[in-house]
């Protein structure tokens, strides 16, 4: 396979890495390649879990991650200079080590710092173009901490994306042969800390085309402490044969991915046989990695979408549009396309109010379609001539869910000048939608 | 009527040379014309103004039309029609309304087209070019039969003239407004402009020629003591005090620096009264 070598450094157009809190992955595409490959951090082998674990080397400021971090953990036989669950850190979390304190966006910068650099020394990469993580449930500060660590590392930061496991689902989904998911496709994922079903599905008679992805959170019922004697074991087994029954009864289903550590121990005799009748069924460990990665190379080439819009975790479930005066009609001016990841949602737009004294947003769910209308009043606002007032409207998300909206006054250049008044106005979309 | 979308706005604004106004958008262009018709003439498509507007404001389809139009001749009203046109900022109804104000402006006598610029340049402080207007109306033959009109040009000349602080001459232009048409205001404004010179003989001139008596002339002083009281209470006033003081903790180069810098800004003051 010929690569793209500069400096005898390989060139790597896509890096996708799975940050979850037990284990995390790497995967990678270059020149020539048609899908991702996974990284094994033993090379010639087939070592693809790293451990999210960190491990700070005695009396030197040195870490390591993985198994190195998880074998010198277990020398030491204590923990204390030791981090894991750095996923389940809040964001004000700090720790000391070594009479040194450490905070949870110092700890990304190391884990990241460690992660890349063992991809690096592993592939003996140069450039790296395009850089995805995803993670189960990426909130606003997690997000903003990711992209803090990886900039630090000198990815700029347009070339860096997160994304839920449900967005990778289905980058990893789409890009398989079409008769996998010529039906709905159905994912369980499995780990130490949840036991949760994916079901991805197309709905056709919308234009464009929505990639649906619901997920149901079973970890009530199924855990992975359950696998560790017998007899729970069968009543794992038992219960997830009842999910499939229940879940599958409803919805005709061609493809199902079952990834997670959960699902390398052998419990699943009575319900892997229900599953695997009539459908194509795929274990794996390194799905959300390689949609990441497959994300990233779209990216790259700077492809087309799908010409879907996206509908599942992560991304946003509707448009949102303002109501704008245009040659005297009014027009509704899209600012939010529905289907796009949250965090990259966010718009900003200048108008000059004219003989009006709110801001109308119409928020339009594509999957039901019918509007809703949220008003942001206006009477803060300094009173000035008409059309002397020129505002700034700004709609940031900071989840799937929350859009805040930001109304600022800009006056009206020398002839009227602005005013310190912002308005801001937070809304639920989940609310304005039932 | 709604949220009317904006264009973009420029980084460096174009500065319109009658006023001095900063305009940073293709909205305020359209404000401003709209807002000081009066003040326009072709000179108003200047290089600069074209510039700004294809760099400054990114609409190049809008300055190709101004050069062809300058370059062409184009009727002026055609050419401000081209600038409102660009934008949703008046509507069509406005647009409408604001071609028959130029029609109207049109209509009028250059000579009161001309006053109605040396007033705007009055209202925006630029009192030296005023007076070169005033100055081009009162050589006009055709208004030796409008009273009305002269006695205002020579009084708004006079005013001018205040604010430059050259009150002889103000006194002269007001005597000569008073003269043409015996309005108060006039008289009103001589006596004080000769308060403000602070010349017996002047004042004593304007007593005898205008039958003034003391007791009228001390009213006049009673009404400029207080605005000169409500003056020096002024925040900007004080500020000026403060500057201006010298006091022992502050070190002389700070103080000279300070001053320099006051010189500095009266000096921009004084030359920005100039086109």
């Amino acid at each position: 396979m010929e690569e793209n070598i500069l400096d005898n450094k390989i060139e790597i157009f896509a890096l996708g890495i799975d940050f979850s809190n037990d284990f995390s992955q790497v995967s990678y595409m270059g020149a020539n390649y048609n899908e991702p490959t996974s990284l094994s951090t033993i090379k010639g082998d087939k070592r693809y879990l790293i451990p999210t674990v960190l491990y700070k080397k005695r009396q030197i400021n040195v870490w390591c991650v993985g198994d190195e971090a998880n074998q010198r953990s277990y020398d030491d036989d204590d923990d204390s200079q030791t981090l894991r669950d750095i996923l389940k850190m809040e964001a004000d979390y700090t720790t000391e080590i070594e009479g040194t304190s450490y905070s949870r966006s110092d700890i990304f910068d190391i884990y990241f710092q460690e992660v890349v650099g063992l991809a690096r020394k592993i592939l003996n990469a140069g450039m790296i173009h395009e850089v995805v993580i995803t993670l189960a449930q990426p909130d606003k500060s997690i997000i903003d901490s990711i992209y803090a660590s990886m900039c630090k590392l000198g990815f700029e930061r347009e070339r860096i994306r997160v994304l839920s496991h449900s967005e990778a689902f289905v980058y990893y989904t789409l890009n398989q042969n079409k008769e996998v998911w010529t039906n709905d496709v159905a994912l369980f994922d499995f780990n130490q800390d949840h036991f949760i079903y994916k079901r991805l599905n197309i709905i056709k008679n919308k234009n464009p085309n929505i990639i649906n992805v619901i997920e149901n959170d079973y970890s009530r019922f199924i855990t992975y402490d359950m696998l560790a004697i017998d007899a729970t074991k069968k009543k794992a087994d038992l219960k997830f044969l009842e999910i499939i029954t229940e879940e599958f009864r409803k919805h005709i289903t061609s493809a199902v991915f079952l990834t997670g550590v959960g699902f390398y121990e052998d419990w699943t005799s009575k319900s892997l046989k229900e599953l695997c009748s009539r459908r194509k069924v795929f274990k794996g460990y390194n799905l959300f990695v390689k949609g990441a990665c497959y994300a990233a190379w779209k990216k790259y080439k700077s492809a087309k979408g799908f010409g879907s819009i996206f509908q599942c975790e992560g991304r946003t479930r509707c448009n949102i549009g303002l109501l704008i005066d245009h040659k005297g009609k009014n027009i509704v001016m899209l600012l939010s396309k529905a289907g796009t990841n949250w965090y990259e949602a966010g718009a900003k737009v200048e108008c000059i109010v004219d003989n009006v004294d709110s801001v109308q947003l119409e928020l339009n769910p594509v999957i039901s379609n019918i509007s809703r209308t949220a008003i942001i009043g206006l009477e803060s606002l300094p009173k000035r001539p008409n059309k002397t007032t020129r505002i700034q409207i700004s709609i940031a998300y900071t989840s799937c869910n929350v859009c805040n909206i930001e109304i600022k006054d800009l006056g009206f250049g020398e002839f009227y000048p602005p005013s310190d008044v912002i308005i801001r106005e937070t809304l639920d979309i989940d609310s304005i939608l039932l | 009527m709604g949220l009317i979308l904006c264009e973009k706005q420029a980084t460096m604004p174009y500065t319109v040379p009658e006023s001095g106004k900063n305009i940073y958008s293709i909205e305020e262009l359209c404000y401003y014309i709209y807002n000081n018709s009066y003040m326009l003439g072709k000179e108003f498509f200047s290089k600069e103004l074209i510039d700004f507007v294809e760099n400054g404001l990114s609409l190049e389809s809008l300055a190709q039309k101004l050069k062809r139009g300058v370059d062409y001749g184009e009727n002026f009203t055609n050419m401000i029609m081209y600038i409102l046109d660009s934008c949703s900022y008046y509507d069509e109804e406005e647009k409408q309304g604001f071609v028959k104000t130029l029609d109207a402006i049109g209509s009028k006598s250059p000579a009161e087209r001309i006053k109605a610029r040396a007033d705007v340049l009055m209202a925006n402080k630029k009192y030296s070019s005023a007076v070169a207007v005033y100055t081009i109306i009162l050589d006009q033959k055709e208004f030796a039969k409008q009273p009305d009109f002269l006695g205002d040009i020579q009084n708004n000349l006079g005013v001018a003239y205040v604010h430059m602080f050259l009150y002889e001459e103000a006194i002269s232009c007001f005597k000569k407004a008073y003269d043409i048409s015996q309005k108060e205001d006039y008289l009103d404004n001589m006596v004080c402009a000769a308060i403000l010179l602070d010349d017996d003989s002047s004042m004593g001139e304007i007593m005898e020629k205008y039958s003034l008596t003391n007791e009228t002339i001390e009213k006049y002083r009673k009404v400029i003591d207080f605005q000169t009281k409500q003056i020096a209470k002024s925040k900007i006033y004080r500020d000026t005090v403060a500057r201006l003081a010298h006091s022992e903790n502050t070190s002389l180069d700070l103080y000279n620096e300070r001053i320099y810098q006051m010189l500095n800004e009266w000096k921009l003051q004084y030359r920005n009264q100039f086109i």
